[in-house]
């Protein structure tokens, strides 16, 4: 790994450790990636079978309570890690991808296909995302997670597609790139490597604060009815449970706080990242080493 | 090249790509299966249902002909101005879709109107001072409220606030736009002070969801006006430190924010869907949501072609104004 590279992560860590905010951020973050994985062992009960009185409140067996049906509500909470954390990085690392093949090779190669693909990317984001998510929720049957996983990459990439063309056209010129091509850079595959970690500063921040963005509006969309309602992610619940909301608060404040913390993870790592990569990142090359 | 030349690129571009937006939205609503005839007698108990009466529904709306014909025959009617009327708000005649239209915007501004005030009364003054004491700990606590506000759930805050303020302390009223029942009204109803009543929850939900934003804006605009030539002139000129801060920083560290307001102008008339559903108020996210659930087309394009044009109408006059103002970039 390149000198940049080792100097950013280890910014990083040590920003981790001292600054209050980060540090809480990186630990719910670890929390959530080890409940999604180990769901299933952690789970004290069956989050789909009905075993006590419904509506209790939380009690040494049912720590955060039973829900309508009376099935354990942190059973259910612990399985719905998963589904939020899935359609989140899922829904954001598929949008970048996307995003910084299309942008870089939008870029570099002919005017033609830039201005193509730039004013397909102008009609993806002039149409307002969420209206086009309620559309299609809603004439089609189908609802689950990897359709929502699927139009927000579909929806997000023009954004992360416009700064990698950015900062590509720009290195384009750089020196670097043109030694190397004098050099007889043997294939474009391997000018990518030199010009797109250059690029990936902004995108990395840009697609961590996506990851929370989309978490936010799957839980929205979800609450608006237009989620799986058979799945037990964070946002469903707290649809089905905003009903008894004067019998049970706490079954419509966890889901909801849950909610917040993993989207304000996320967003404290984005920002902590925007930081550390922006300003400094830029313009250092990566040397390969013969 | 010239700026009138550009302009003239940029409104072409703008038309092409509104154009285009559209195509793509009308062939999605009306490919998939679900129609508004289909969901008209879904809806409405009291219609008789007959083979008879969906084939004339069809006919008349046009849904028996082929896509590309209902598209033309779309755009048509909008050249005359004609949006149609709604299927499924106002029942059986149904009500027209401009009119439908205005009353949702006119809610939607209310409700921005005062959410905005609100949220720049904070912000602008949260950014200034976060910049000027950039790094110390006010800048630090700035920061983390921003990016809390950033963060919050929108409709599960608007559920407990609701719960806190309307149910259990009954402060406020839980939604709607006007106070129905006479006997509850606390300002009268209809009045002023009852809109303002109405509005107050969902402004402060909005307010504090959303200030964290544009403080940061402010933030970074500021931080890099502060660091030009011109500000250390005005204070070796001897100006006294407020007026270099909020006279000559501030006024330029305002351009870029209300440019990207400008192109948050689509936001705005999505209208906070969410929001508004929770409230029950009747704004043009909550009428998007409408729309979408009952596949009432004409509604729903009328919608989109307002919204996306809109958008598209700011992005070029944001472009535009900063083409006039830094001449380097023109085609």
């Amino acid at each position: 790994m390149a000198v940049a590279e080792r100097w950013a992560i280890k910014t990083l860590l040590k920003d981790l450790i001292t600054d209050p905010l980060a540090f809480f951020g990186f630990i719910v973050i670890l929390i959530a990636f080890i409940v999604a994985i180990f769901a299933q062992i952690i789970m004290p009960y069956d989050p789909y079978n009905q075993l006590w009185e419904p509506l209790q409140p939380p009690s040494w067996t049912n720590i955060f309570g039973t829900d309508e049906l009376g099935r354990d509500f942190l059973s259910r909470m612990i399985l719905g890690t998963r589904d939020i954390l899935f359609i989140g990085i899922v829904g954001s690392l598929g949008s970048t991808l996307i995003g910084v093949v299309i942008g870089a090779f939008s870029a570099y190669y002919s005017k033609y296909a830039d201005y193509i693909l730039m004013r397909t990317s102008d009609v993806i984001m002039v149409i307002p995302s969420f209206f086009l998510y309620l559309l299609i929720i809603s004439t089609l049957r189908v609802r689950s997670v990897s359709l929502m996983v699927l139009m927000f990459t579909f929806t997000t990439w023009p954004r992360i597609a416009r700064i990698v063309r950015s900062e590509v056209l720009s290195l384009k010129e750089r020196e670097f790139v043109r030694a190397a091509k004098a050099l007889g850079a043997r294939d474009l595959r391997m000018i990518f490597r030199h010009i797109l970690p250059n690029c990936m500063g902004n995108v990395i921040v840009v697609s961590t604060l996506g990851i929370s963005t989309l978490i936010l509006t799957a839980a929205g969309l979800d609450f608006l009815g237009f989620g799986d309602p058979t799945s037990v992610s964070w946002g469903t619940l707290l649809t089905k449970e905003r009903k008894f909301i004067r019998v049970a608060p706490l079954l419509t404040i966890i889901p909801g706080f849950a909610i917040f913390l993993l989207a304000l993870s996320f967003n404290v790592l984005g920002d902590r990242l925007r930081d550390i990569l922006d300003p400094r990142l830029k313009g250092v090359g990566r040397r390969k080493k013969k | 090249m010239g700026l009138k030349r550009y302009i003239i690129i940029r409104v072409f571009q703008g038309i092409l790509t509104a154009f285009l937006a559209l195509v793509v939205i009308f062939f999605i609503i009306h490919i998939v299966p679900g129609d508004p005839v289909k969901m008209y007698f879904a809806n409405a108990p009291f219609a008789k249902y007959d083979a008879e009466r969906e084939a004339m529904w069809r006919a008349k709306l046009g849904l028996d002909k082929p896509i590309y014909i209902q598209f033309l025959m779309w755009l048509d009617r909008l050249f005359h101005g004609d949006f149609g009327t709604s299927m499924a708000i106002g029942g059986y005649g149904g009500l027209e879709v401009t009119t439908i239209i205005r009353q949702a915007l006119l809610n939607t501004l209310k409700l921005w109107a005062i959410s905005f005030a609100m949220i720049l009364a904070v912000a602008i003054p949260t950014g200034v001072i976060s910049a000027v004491h950039q790094y110390s700990k006010k800048d630090y606590m700035v920061r983390t409220g921003t990016i809390i506000s950033w963060s919050i759930p929108w409709f599960w805050y608007g559920i407990i606030m609701i719960y806190i303020f309307a149910e259990t302390l009954g402060w406020f009223p839980a939604g709607g736009v006007i106070t129905l029942d006479p006997q509850s009204a606390r300002f009268g109803q209809g009045t002023f002070g009852d809109t303002l009543w109405h509005l107050a929850l969902p402004a402060i939900v909005i307010g504090t969801s959303s200030f964290g934003f544009l403080t940061r804006l402010v933030r970074s605009s500021m931080l890099d006006v502060l660091r030009q030539e011109y500000i250390t002139t005005a204070r070796a000129k001897g100006l006294a430190e407020r007026i270099v801060i909020y006279k000559h920083a501030l006024r330029n560290a305002l351009l870029p924010v209300v440019t990207v307001i400008g192109l948050q102008v689509g936001a705005i008339l999505s209208g906070h869907a969410i929001t508004e559903s929770v409230f029950g108020y009747p704004g043009m996210g909550w009428l998007m949501i409408e729309a979408a659930s009952s596949r009432d087309y004409p509604l729903l394009m009328a919608l989109c072609t307002m919204i996306t044009s809109v958008i598209i109408l700011s992005i070029i006059v944001t472009d535009i104004l900063y083409a006039y103002l830094d001449p380097r970039i023109r085609y």
